[in-house]
């Protein structure tokens, strides 16, 4: 796939202008890590890259025909499903062996039968992680995809996330530049992304 | 069932004995049969190949209209929630159809249609806007989170609607089939006895009315209450599982792996 360049982007919420003329390049192949304090527009920029809300201005170019996948800030599980099936529910045709093994890699061992409503939240980060992990995807987009994760679990989840999207386009949005780091991301904070925000 | 419906068996048999005291100080048959006397004579009709004809009759029209109805309020809601311009041309027609009483509707369909079909149409008629309006409710309130996943992941329509708008909107589609159940009944019953389709428990019911015969039309009210009873019961354990199959996809599949892994 070729680069996300995105151009000249402007959106606003009522009076709230929350992107102006916003600009970047996510080079194809890499992880890019986008970090900028709350409120900074950063989950209206992936929502317009996931095309779930239009810009005022501005364009993005290169993800025409691309598939994409998302780790959502909120896990989007279907809560009376298991952690299998919720996998399963993107990715039809894996199987529950690959499931298994790609959860035990995470460190999701013996909750594989449950509904996800009774796993915990690091939990359910994980089985939200594995569900994009999994999917077939060109670009993936990962808003703060590894928080409420202990260190442990931490390395494991990145070591799988790194193994997983190998030579693919990942756009990381996080707070923490560790992250970033074990992510090996190019960097971009906010100063850099926005013009302004009023 | 009792325990179901939350009904304690000593609560019923308490206002048994009310009626059965009630109907011995009256002391007429005519005015109050007793409930010995009602479940006897039930008894007798039972023997009667004619009494399971007319609850066959019967309940093969209000089961129909409710099936059509029930079809026709699920399409319905499924294009409203999607196109408001078909909500906007559901939302008065559905408005009448609630607020006309059920006797204008079923005398207007005595001119216009054969008797013999005058109980699919009223049954219809009576469930279709619950029905209608509890899915759409179902629809609209579906977490618009989740829906958006299912857009991001480009998970197939009808997978979509399997299991990311089922277990959202069945307890919405459960309850408005609860309430339409016991109102098919009814109408439907009370459509046959004002058009007295030859054969039909409505007419065995204006029978007993126009002849006076109370046990008869006690009777025939039990069995109306008995087999709508149990009709209800039987759509509601067909939506409970259904319920099951949608919220536990793969669940049973997964246990199944595991168990085999574990052998």
């Amino acid at each position: 796939m070729n680069d996300i360049v995105i151009t000249g982007l402007t959106k606003s919420f009522g009076n709230k202008q929350v992107l102006k003329d916003f600009s970047m390049t996510i080079p194809a192949g890499g992880t890019t890590c986008i970090m900028a304090p709350s409120g900074g527009g950063k989950t209206t920029l992936m929502n317009l890259l996931l095309g779930l809300i239009s810009a005022d201005s501005g364009t993005i170019q290169g993800l025409e025909g691309i598939r994409i996948a998302a780790v959502f800030q909120e896990d989007r599980l279907i809560e009376t499903m298991n952690p299998v099936s919720n996998i399963r529910l993107v990715h039809p045709r894996l199987s529950t062996q690959t499931i298994l093994e790609r959860m035990s890699a995470v460190g999701l061992n013996g909750c594989a039968g449950q509904p996800v409503s009774e796993l915990s939240g690091g939990m359910r980060r994980r089985v939200a992680l594995l569900r994009a992990l999994e999917s077939k995807w060109d670009f993936l987009l990962m808003d703060e995809p590894f928080k409420g994760l202990d260190p442990d679990t931490l390395q494991l989840v990145i070591q799988e996330t790194r193994r997983a999207s190998h030579h693919k386009t990942v756009l990381l949005i996080t707070h923490d530049l560790k992250e970033a780091d074990m992510m090996h991301a190019n960097l971009v904070r906010l100063p850099e992304i926005q013009a302004s925000n009023t | 069932m009792l325990k179901k419906s939350g009904l304690k068996l000593w609560a019923v048999l308490l206002w048994l004995i009310v009626w059965q005291l009630a109907s011995m100080a009256v002391g007429k048959e005519i005015l109050l049969v007793s409930p010995i006397r009602t479940i006897t004579r039930l008894a007798e009709l039972a023997s009667a190949l004619s009494f399971w004809k007319a609850i066959l009759y019967t309940l093969s029209r209000i089961a129909l209209g409710f099936t059509l109805a029930t079809a026709l309020g699920v399409l319905l809601a499924i294009l409203s929630s999607r196109f408001s311009s078909i909500r906007d041309i559901c939302a008065p027609a559905m408005l009448t159809i609630k607020t006309i009483p059920v006797a204008s509707f079923i005398i207007v369909a005595l001119i216009w249609f054969s008797s013999k079909k005058l109980s699919i149409l009223i049954s219809f008629l009576m469930v279709l806007p619950i029905i209608y309006t509890n899915t759409l409710n179902g629809i609209l309130a579906a977490d618009p989170q989740l829906i958006e996943m299912a857009r991001v992941f480009r998970i197939p329509v009808f997978r979509q609607i399997l299991y990311v708008y089922g277990p959202q909107v069945l307890p919405y589609f459960r309850t408005g089939c609860t309430l339409a159940l016991g109102l098919s009944w009814k109408s439907g019953v009370a459509a046959e006895v004002i058009g007295m389709p030859v054969g039909s428990i409505g007419e065995r019911l204006q029978q007993a009315k126009v002849y006076l015969d109370t046990p008869d039309l006690f009777a025939w009210t039990l069995t109306i209450i008995l087999v709508s009873l149990l009709f209800e019961r039987g759509i509601l354990f067909l939506l409970h599982c259904l319920e099951r199959r949608l919220t536990h996809i793969g669940s049973s599949e997964c246990s199944t792996q595991l168990t085999r892994e574990a052998v």
